[in-house]
């Protein structure tokens, strides 16, 4: 299961929609929402008010290195409330972070953490305090799951931030436990910015691994902005799941509801790991039996161009691979041993 | 630096093509150069590092760079990681002079290293030995430009990183005079070498081998990193052959290490450490070695490893400080250097 969920983390990568798939998603009216019964009392999810921050937190490039101190006593002041509300979870034989939101112990989560609603889960609070919890409701569609701790608390918590208030630029935070829960070790806190966002998700540079998913991303005001999801491979590629999957549909994941259905899209994979170069894109790994093996890869190459254009970096060329559908051939220019060769690879789908 | 000017040139492309959408389209992305290592946002740590630059020293190996290192001392003493060091070692500082490094002392445990280039008065590193950074401060890693390589902070406060054993890469069984190969892994510290399927490694680290687990007990005593000096019978040819040892993650592939290598290398040796912390800055393993600086510029650690996506390992400025009095003057470190192997490996028969 732990490897089930590492596994889920790692296709994740591969599943991730092209951006013009996303817009297209994102362009297509809902049909509207069906009335709810006036007597029924609608809960609500406990959302911080706006806090406005200094200008120094919030300049696109900070002026000086006294607006970089100020950026650091934030988050200096900040790390204790969001270390004491971030926690680790264990689902059967899965394991993945979680963080609590409320005084009677509601925990977000990621849905390819938690599974499927009423199930139980041991709750790793990082005071030492080991708890038991249920599952309650997921969105698999966004990778959104809610959670609640046994026993009334009160809890250790920190508040959702707003939707609307989340701007790409904005520094965060990411806590969590990389390679699952250890004693004795806080969660670990990781400084990034939000890079980008999209109806489905927040990406930030924020660097994350197994055992983060579910974990909190932070503003410099605390509040939660999104929940650790899935990577990719450049370093800068972290997908959360943004804070609307749970207050947009906060009475069904209070009902325990499962909902959304994993998208069936399949992204372009090419199956290799590489770092910039001077020339394009170093190959650092190839992935078993996956197409760029397959068509004889190898570690060491340096990939100089792709499909005639030239490449600048590792994740330029894992922008273009996106760009293209699962079935479709690309050429590869690489540089092996400083010999030109060139190689056509059938992308797989994932 | 050649590299870097090459890097700020990419990123300037970058932020070209970033910035024409941009007009078009309410901010969805931000543009590369704003990222937490982009170059607009290390620009800003330029006062940091203007000092720690000219105390950093680009370690080469074979007129490749390989680490980073320190200058601890203004009559030529550098400190580095030491894993990296197999082969003929120089130093390029800052402003470009490059000058022939001596292998002095090491010690394997911290798998730190302390080299001697004939260079003098030189600027030396000022440490931060009160205390050691707190979580969520910013540092920096100066490299011998005005910008610094990369920027992060700090992710988990000191600990101990648990040991980690050396792999060899050969799958072996029982024989008269040893251990028999049986399989040799592709790419590992034993195929480097030369082994062959069919050779019996009879000597490790001048211990005779009575069987095959005998040569797997010798075998984890030393760690990644480290040189494994063999005596091996082929085709009744004693020869000596010296495996550079690996990690079996990094041999073997597997899931969790995948991920954790999704973003860029591993160094070789990346447990074991007495005293380290974590932060989240993404180096590159022949980044690690050098200084690491807080907003005030004081050095607080010496980046050792680069260990997984989201982690780079430092020992704390005390740890190293006290190390280097130790690494000068003790024999027991001078006679550690062996453990690196030769910087010109003899030939390997080329019978079956």
């Amino acid at each position: 299961m732990r490897h089930l969920c590492l596994w889920a983390l790692l296709t994740g990568i591969v599943t991730l929609p092209s951006p013009r798939g996303i817009l297209n998603a994102a362009d297509s009216p809902a049909p509207p929402p069906p009335p709810l019964p006036r007597q029924v009392l609608v809960p609500t999810a406990p959302v911080s008010t706006r806090v406005p921050l200094p200008a120094s937190l919030t300049r696109a490039v900070p002026r000086s290195v006294e607006e970089l101190l100020e950026i650091q006593q934030r988050v200096r002041s900040l790390i204790g409330d969001l270390s004491r509300a971030t926690v680790g979870l264990r689902v059967g034989r899965g394991a993945g972070s979680g963080v609590i939101i409320s005084k009677d112990g509601y925990v977000l989560s990621a849905a390819h953490v938690t599974g499927a609603p009423n199930r139980s889960v041991t709750v790793f609070l990082p005071d030492g305090r080991v708890v038991r919890g249920k599952t309650l409701g997921h969105n698999r569609r966004l990778d959104a799951s809610l959670l609640k701790i046994n026993g009334e608390g009160p809890w250790p918590f920190c508040k959702i931030a707003r939707p609307k208030d989340v701007r790409v630029g904005d520094w965060c935070l990411a806590l969590g436990h990389p390679g699952g829960f250890q004693r004795n070790r806080p969660p670990v806190v990781r400084l990034g910015r939000v890079v980008r966002m999209e109806s489905q998700f927040v990406q930030s540079d924020c660097t994350l691994v197994g055992g983060d998913s579910g974990g909190p991303l932070f503003d410099l005001a605390g509040n939660v902005i999104g929940i650790h999801s899935r990577i990719g491979a450049p370093t800068e590629w972290n997908f959360h799941v943004p804070v609307i999957a749970f207050t947009g549909d906060w009475p069904r994941l209070l009902a325990g509801e499962s909902f959304g259905q994993q998208s069936r899209k399949k992204a372009p994979v090419l199956g290799i790991n590489g770092v910039d170069d001077k020339r394009g894109c170093k190959v650092t790994g190839v992935a078993p039996n996956l197409p760029a093996a397959k068509a004889g890869v190898k570690e060491g190459d340096i990939i100089v161009r792709c499909d005639g254009k030239p490449i600048e970096g590792f994740g330029a060329l894992f922008d273009l691979v996106h760009e293209k559908k699962p079935g479709q051939k690309i050429r590869l220019s690489i540089r092996r041993l400083e010999k030109p060769l060139e190689i056509v690879v059938t992308l797989a789908g994932g | 630096m050649r590299d870097a000017r090459w890097h700020q040139r990419l990123l300037v492309g970058v932020l070209m093509f970033s910035v024409v959408p941009a007009i078009a389209a309410p901010p969805k992305r931000l543009a590369r150069d704003r990222f937490k290592n982009g170059v607009a946002i290390r620009t800003v740590f330029r006062p940091v590092v203007s000092g720690p630059s000219r105390t950093t020293v680009c370690v080469l190996v074979n007129e490749r760079q390989k680490a980073l290192g320190a200058i601890v001392g203004a009559e030529g003493w550098v400190v580095t990681k030491a894993s990296e060091l197999t082969g003929k070692i120089s130093c390029r500082l800052k402003g470009g002079a490059v000058h022939p490094a001596q292998l002095v002392s090491l010690h394997v445990e911290h798998d730190l290293a302390l080299l001697k280039i004939s260079a003098k008065n030189l600027p030396v590193v000022s440490w931060k030995l009160d205390q050691d950074p707190l979580v969520g401060q910013w540092l920096a890693t100066p490299g011998v430009t005005d910008v610094p390589e990369a920027v992060g902070v700090v992710s988990i406060r000191r600990r101990t990183i648990p040991r980690q054993f050396g792999f060899l890469g050969v799958g072996f069984e029982d024989h008269a005079r040893g251990a028999r190969v049986t399989q040799v892994m592709p790419d590992s510290g034993a195929s480097l070498a030369g082994l062959k399927k069919g050779d019996v490694i009879i000597e490790v680290g001048g211990m005779p081998v009575a069987a095959g687990a005998a040569l797997r007990d010798q075998i984890q005593k030393f760690l990644p990193g480290e040189t494994l000096p063999l005596r091996v019978l082929r085709s009744k040819i004693e020869f000596d052959a010296y495996a550079k040892l690996g990690s079996r993650a990094q041999v073997v592939p597997d899931r969790g290490q995948f991920m954790n290598k999704l973003g860029g290398q591993l160094s070789l040796r990346s447990g074991g450490f007495p005293a380290a912390f974590a932060h989240d800055t993404v180096l590159k393993p022949e980044q690690c070695g050098g200084p690491l600086v807080n907003l005030y510029g004081q050095t607080v650690g010496i980046n050792i490893a680069r260990v997984g996506r989201t982690e780079t390992h430092a020992i704390p400025a005390k740890v190293v400080k006290e190390l280097v009095e130790e690494l000068k003057t003790s024999r027991k470190y001078a006679a550690a250097v062996n453990r690196l192997g030769p910087a010109m490996p003899p030939p390997v028969p080329l019978v079956r």
